[in-house]
């Protein structure tokens, strides 16, 4: 006997499902006002009276015909784990788009609710849908539900529970017309006569998948004893023109019933239209992007400053206090240098990253990032890769590591692999601190457009690799972009003000965690071995830049840069606590003494914040790309490929630099 | 407010923040320029001479479209205003906290009052008041277009 039920919430992307889940379960799912947020599912747990029910959180897809990674992971849990109910979260705004979905939902003959979701929004639109008659012509029983406000989720999971109850379940079919149905009549009975298949598959509907060339489906049937005789059957149809007949078929089902349940489901044009005639506009769209890319970065960095400068102030008075104070002098230098120089060298950009993230936030939450991938659209079909790409890629701005994640929704697998390659170039939140150092120290009146620029030239990067790889290793034509807008929304101070503290939280862990090992790593080779001088050429760390210097002197990098960028690689906010410990920012500021370093100056700066933003991912971003690619090969094609085009741009910077400042 | 109100705004908005970011691309990069407009309180700063051109254009866009009758200029407008009035308020939080950081903490470069008044922010006073009088006006033109 099973414990408690379990529901699967399926829907296309942007409906609200995550919502929806974290009402029903209590949990922090995070939520984005773009489609692809949620890649893998996720569950929790639901109350309904005193009875438990889990609740699976599955990736959007506009269909199950599993062409991406996360419709295959949302069709194989339906299929495989067989819920005892799916809730379809349907965007009552937009009704009629999701009801392809349910069409092929109702094939599977899996118990089925749907949950109307944003039905405030649809009625402030003049929507009307009738639920009743939903019931009376899909045989589906319909809720009303506002997921942002919880209302309608009792009942709809008591809908879900009592559809669960329902047994036998009654059978959704669509008709093909004559041609296909003989096709399906064939098929069936070959299916049906391997017991285990036909038992964990409807028939039906495997004929149909099979029909529609589904490589997953028919992967399921190859290891089946009938697979020669449904490969004949198949052998005598041509699959993409069944696939569009098809198609066809469900919208014509749809458009029959459309305008019985939904009297008013007519688009008319409202705010949100036309806004995105301006911000999508073919000449403006891109300027426009650039420009609020640029006014989060200005206010990245001058609204943090007096934060920033109140930190470092209180880093370097406890720094000198432990470092003077405290007995014996090694262990006041090591908590003084060491942990509090180290880490306080990291602490004094959590502003800066908590303000990039809040005003990454709020573009996510009004709906604007989605306008941006669009834009790009042109662009990265230009240079071979999808719009959908690009959605990885401004996730990437947070944080690389979901970003990667993020490419599941890609179809294609090239265009999904070079995705991956590319997104590292995209800057971290990680890298932030690194310019936010050098860009003060060294371009006191223009630094928000130094970190600008850096960003700009991270996507530029992202872009001409690219470009490169769809030219030479992974060829092929991009997959068209088809992506619903979600509407514009006044983001709410409390999601965007979670959203920043769940993604700054990571930082805060980091810093906590692999960053405090790093300084310390950094510092005992600093202050060893036993006799020679702190941080000088003596020390083991002076010994290993000194073996690395060599490399990185063509790029005007010392010993001290070198170890730093060796340390960087765990985590790139390590390369500014490594500074930090090398530089003996204990004793006193970390930027005054880059400034005094005389082998720094603005062009090798440049050079130097180009270098980290290229140069690795880090370790936690190749583990996730390990994972999603499958392969070392790739893995470690995207180190090589990164330390190569570091080496080579910040070479560049370095000669062109040095060339216009009128030296050698 | 009539359309011809309308048209002067766009396309007095649109002339004056495109040539003022024009001034602030060019003193940057013409060897010299930097002495003549600094006096006029015109900063040699590339990327906001760029981010002043793209809000003049769409007010242009917004002048063109609404000479052409199109429903299309009120959207265009209107985002005009936004635009300018958000980068109005990201000059003016950049430059007080750079005054706090100087006052505050000793930090920074020198920094007055007067370091406030970048065309960034005094062009965005109008167009930000005009989006706080007529905005509720516009956007109900804006959808009823």
């Amino acid at each position: 006997m099973k414990d408690r039920l379990r529901i699967a919430l399926a829907g296309n992307p942007n409906v609200g499902k995550s919502t929806i889940f974290n009402a029903l379960t209590g949990s922090n799912q995070h939520i984005g006002n773009w489609p692809g947020v949620t890649v893998e599912k996720k569950s929790g747990v639901a109350r309904l009276g005193a009875d438990e029910i889990e609740v699976v959180d599955l990736p959007g897809t506009y269909s199950l015909t599993a062409y991406s990674v996360d419709e295959v992971v949302a069709r194989d849990y339906i299929i495989d784990e067989k819920p005892d109910a799916v809730i379809q979260v349907i965007d009552a705004t937009n009704f009629e788009r999701n009801l392809y979905l349910s069409t092929q939902l109702m094939e599977l003959n899996v118990p089925l609710v749907i949950a109307l979701n944003m039905s405030d929004e649809a009625e402030k639109n003049g929507v009307a849908i009738n639920r009743t008659l939903i019931k009376k012509y899909f045989e589906i029983p319909a809720v009303r539900t506002i997921g942002s406000s919880g209302e309608g989720l009792d009942e709809l999971l008591r809908a879900a529970v009592s559809e669960a109850a329902t047994s036998p379940h009654h059978e959704h079919a669509i008709g093909y017309g004559d041609e296909i149905e003989e096709k399906i009549a064939l098929l069936v009975p070959a299916i049906s006569r391997d017991a285990a298949l036909a038992s964990r598959y409807p028939p039906r509907w495997l004929a149909i998948r099979l029909l529609e060339g589904d490589e997953n489906a028919r992967a399921r049937v190859a290891e089946s004893p009938v697979r020669d005789a449904i490969a004949s059957e198949l052998a005598k149809t041509g699959a993409e023109e069944t696939e569009a007949a098809m198609a066809d078929r469900r919208y014509e089902v749809i458009a029959a019933l459309l305008p019985q349940v939904c009297t008013t489901c007519v688009r008319t044009l409202n705010a949100s239209d036309h806004i995105d005639r301006v911000v999508t506009n073919r000449w403006l769209g891109i300027p426009i992007f650039l420009a609020l890319m640029w006014g989060a970065f200005e206010l990245t960095f001058a609204a943090a400053s007096p934060f920033a400068a109140a930190i470092d102030a209180g880093v370097a008075y406890a720094a000198a206090a432990v470092s003077s104070g405290v007995q014996p002098a090694w262990l006041g230098l090591l908590l003084g240098d060491g942990i509090i120089g180290g880490l306080g060298a990291v602490l004094i950009f959590i502003p800066n990253i908590f303000i990039l993230l809040l005003l990454l936030s709020l573009l996510e939450d009004s709906g604007y990032l989605a306008r941006a991938a669009f834009v790009m659209d042109r662009l990265m079909y230009a240079i071979g890769l999808p719009g959908k790409s690009f959605i990885p890629m401004l996730i990437g701005f947070g944080c690389n590591v979901p970003a990667i994640m993020a490419t599941r929704t890609i179809e294609d697998s090239n265009d999904r692999l070079i995705t991956i390659l590319i997104t590292p170039f995209m800057s971290c939140g990680a890298r932030l601190p690194v310019y936010v150092l050098f860009a003060g120290i060294f371009f006191p009146q223009n630094a928000g457009t130094v970190v600008f620029a850096l960003y700009v030239l991270g996507i530029a990067l992202a872009i001409g690799s690219a470009w490169l790889m769809r030219r030479s290793i992974l060829p092929g034509k991009p997959a068209a972009f088809l992506m619903e807008m979600p509407p514009y929304r006044i983001p709410t101070a409390r999601v965007s003000l979670r959203h920043m503290w769940d993604r700054g939280q990571m930082y805060l862990r980091k810093a906590t965690g692999v960053i405090l090992i790093g300084a310390l790593v950094v510092w005992s080779l600093a202050s060893f071995p036993a006799g020679a001088e702190y941080g000088s050429a003596e020390s083991y760390a002076g010994m290993l830049g000194h073996l690395l210097q060599p490399l990185v002197a063509p790029l005007g990098f010392d010993w001290k840069i070198a170890v730093a960028l060796l340390f960087g690689f765990v985590a790139k906010e390590v390369v500014v606590g490594s500074l930090g410990v090398l530089y003996g920012a204990g004793e006193g500021s970390l930027p005054a003494a880059l400034l005094a370093d005389p082998a720094l100056s603005p062009v090798t700066a440049f050079a130097l914040m180009a270098f980290v933003l290229i140069y690795l991912p880090c370790l936690a971003a190749l583990a996730v790309i390990k994972k999603e690619t499958g392969s070392w090969k790739w893995t470690g094609f995207s180190v090589i490929y990164g330390l190569v085009v570091a080496y080579l741009v910040a070479f560049l910077i370095t000669r062109a630099g040095t060339v216009i400042a009128g030296g050698i | 407010m009539t359309t011809f109100s309308k048209l002067l705004f766009a396309g007095l908005f649109g002339i004056l923040y495109t040539a003022f970011g024009l001034t602030m691309i060019l003193s940057a990069l013409l060897p010299g320029a930097a002495e003549i407009t600094l006096p006029w309180m015109i900063p040699t700063d590339p990327a906001g001479g760029f981010v002043l051109c793209v809000v003049g254009t769409v007010f242009l866009f917004a002048w063109q479209k609404l000479a052409a009758a199109s429903g299309d200029g009120y959207a265009f407008l209107c985002m005009g205003m936004a635009l300018a009035a958000l980068f109005g308020i990201v000059a003016l939080v950049a430059g007080l906290a750079r005054g706090i950081e100087m006052l505050v903490f000793g930090d920074g470069e020198p920094w007055s009052p007067a370091g406030l008044l970048v065309p960034m922010f005094w062009l965005a006073l109008v167009p930000s008041l005009a989006l706080f009088t007529w905005g509720r006006v516009f956007m109900h033109d804006l959808v009823g277009a």
